[in-house]
């Protein structure tokens, strides 16, 4: 089947995500987010967005459906989030979607999290032309995670080159957003305060970037790829003490503009030495860390300098969602990849070398 | 004239019935707690093609029951989210019952027989706590008369106790022989819910009974 009409569910985290789509066209992108009533705690509080996927799995499929303007009588397969993410919200998503495969009769997919924000890639609203591109890569950055991904085939086999040994880039974000009294989600709160401060007011530290954790290319340290963000939280949390101790008032602004700074250099720097040193010459960058202004301007200029293609899809398709599910179930059912079982299990620490279970 | 429901329940383990009135014609269940998002679908499938319905047109099927709970949350959402999407898909009616409620109904004639006017049914809460409900026995009928709460064992009401909860706190509450390890079944749900449904009343919103926030905390910098 060439274009197969695909319904994709996404319920890892605090999304409720359902999309549409026809080969590589979407049909219909429809996102309820419970991330109001995260608020009040600076991050997503796993129960709270279980709770919030039963409630909004029938209203968010009714909305995909209209917006389609189809019925699930046109739909050739389901696809369905089956990790990695929150178990007890990966559940509400595998739970619906087998419900849903089981009463239709129709065949069901569970696939990978991370591999669904490459195949949104796909999508000719995506606004990537990846039919020149010989070799893609992937960079994600969320707040649940944090990969360099080399995609020799999307629906068979990508490789992870690198990727965060601690803390998710979002995460830190929250975390410092936290710190320095800024509210949640850290993202977007902190890259309006950078604007206004200085980057390089303080020098904090680029994770993993020592000469042991890099080595060379020919004999690279493990961690050349890799990053970490836990020391540089740390060192936003002893800058901070520093200007209370004294009872100074804190430059919030410097500070986030610094932590940005180091954020989007160390993510950018490795990320693009990874690209060269695989021959990738194109890099789709997913997760909802792209809608991050610094990010977005130093990985354009890093790119073109190493002579690499870049694609940021809209932010809408970056971030949790159904059609990217959706987008890459289309893919897995033209390539006449097997469909799921339905005894198979959500699977919160799934790796990126199982594209779909 | 004849009616046939399918039942789920995964307020403990998990299980799923099909009823046609009031006789259980097929039925699938695990012993395990942990694994219902992965049995479900499996069991539903089985127990409908059993009873000669087919699964992606559910004709035949006049509604569906499922248990509500009290139970451990990621289980219980399994089940409930299940049913509310087969009946959407199916276009029939889905219908709540508390899952102690249908455990109730099954002990109901028993507490009878030892001579229990009021009893109690308990499950396992986790964190060393039980849900409960206390119960009046009018002829072998289960009445609920207080519940359903989540306390610690020797919090109950003292009268004779059915459920596993009994069995894990042998110490806080009496225990009634041959039910200390009995949890909530879909054949339960499905005899309770026919016979509310014929009685016009004690079914429930088809949603979870979590009887417990999320726990959550704020953090201290975010405090005011």
């Amino acid at each position: 089947m060439k274009h197969p009409t695909v319904l994709g569910i996404e319920t890892s985290c605090d999304e409720t995500g359902i999309g549409i789509v026809a080969g590589t066209n979407l049909l219909a992108h429809q996102v309820a987010s419970s991330m109001d009533e995260h608020v009040a705690f600076g991050g997503v509080i796993p129960e709270i967005a279980a709770r919030a996927h039963v409630t909004e799995f029938l209203p968010v499929l009714e909305a995909a459906l209209e917006e389609a303007n189809i019925t699930l009588d046109d739909i050739d397969a389901i696809a369905v989030t089956a990790g990695p993410g929150l178990a007890g919200a990966l559940m509400v998503g595998v739970s619906g979607a087998k419900a849903l495969a089981l009463a239709t009769g129709k065949p069901l997919y569970g696939i990978n999290h991370l591999i669904a924000h490459i195949g949104v890639g796909y999508l000719d609203a995506s606004g990537a032309d990846l039919t020149r591109v010989n070799q893609l890569g992937a960079l994600l950055v969320s707040g649940g995670h944090s990969e360099m991904l080399k995609i020799n085939s999307l629906t068979s086999d990508v490789e992870l080159l690198g990727g965060t040994i601690d803390d998710a880039a979002g995460e830190a974000y929250d975390k410092v957003a936290r710190l320095i009294g800024a509210g949640y989600p850290g993202g977007p709160v902190i890259d309006k305060m950078a604007s206004q401060g200085d980057g390089r007011a303080f020098k904090f530290p680029r994770g993993l970037s020592a000469p042991k954790n890099m080595g060379t290319r020919d004999a690279p340290g493990k961690d050349r790829y890799n990053w970490s963000f836990s020391g540089l939280k740390t060192a936003v949390s002893r800058a901070v003490e520093q200007f209370k101790i004294r009872d100074m008032e804190i430059p919030a602004n410097d500070i986030a503009a610094s932590f940005q700074e180091a954020v989007a250099d160390v993510i950018t720097k490795k990320a693009v030495l990874a690209a060269t040193e695989h021959d990738i010459d194109h890099i789709l960058l997913g997760g909802g860390v792209a809608a991050n202004s610094r990010l977005r301007n130093l990985l354009t200029e890093r790119t073109q300098a190493a002579g690499i293609g870049l694609t940021i899809p809209p932010i809408n398709l970056c971030t949790d969602n159904g059609a990217m599910v959706a987008a890459l179930g289309a893919q897995l059912v033209a390539d006449g990849i097997v469909p799921s079982d339905l005894g198979f299990s959500a699977d919160p620490t799934q790796q990126v070398s199982i594209i779909s279970v | 004239m004849s009616k046939t429901y399918l039942a789920l329940d995964t307020s403990a383990t998990a299980s799923a019935a099909v009823v046609r009135d009031d006789d259980v014609i097929a039925h699938r269940c695990t012993s395990s707690q942990r694994n219902h998002s992965e049995v479900l679908a499996g069991f539903i499938t089985e127990a409908l093609t059993e009873a000669t319905i087919d699964p992606s047109t559910a004709e035949g099927l006049d509604g569906i029951f499922v248990g509500v709970g009290p139970g451990p949350f990621t289980g219980l959402r399994a089940g409930i989210i299940t049913a509310q999407t087969l009946a959407h898909t199916w276009q029939l009616p889905v219908y709540g019952v508390l899952s102690l409620d249908g455990l109730a109904h099954r002990v109901a004639a028993d507490a009878f027989r030892v001579g229990a006017e009021e009893f109690v049914v308990a499950t396992d809460a986790r964190r060393k706590e039980v849900y409960w409900a206390h119960y009046d026995n009018i002829g072998g009928q289960p009445q609920r008369l207080h519940g359903p709460f989540v306390n610690a064992a020797p919090d109950v009401t003292e009268l004779p106790v059915f459920g596993a909860g009994a069995g894990l706190y042998p110490q806080e509450l009496f225990g009634i022989a041959g039910f200390t390890d009995a949890v909530p079944d879909a054949s339960d749900i499905a005899a309770y819910g026919t016979i509310a449904l014929r009685r016009g009343r004690g079914l429930q919103p088809v949603e979870p009974q979590y009887l417990r926030g999320h726990d959550a905390k704020i953090p201290k910098q975010l405090r005011s």
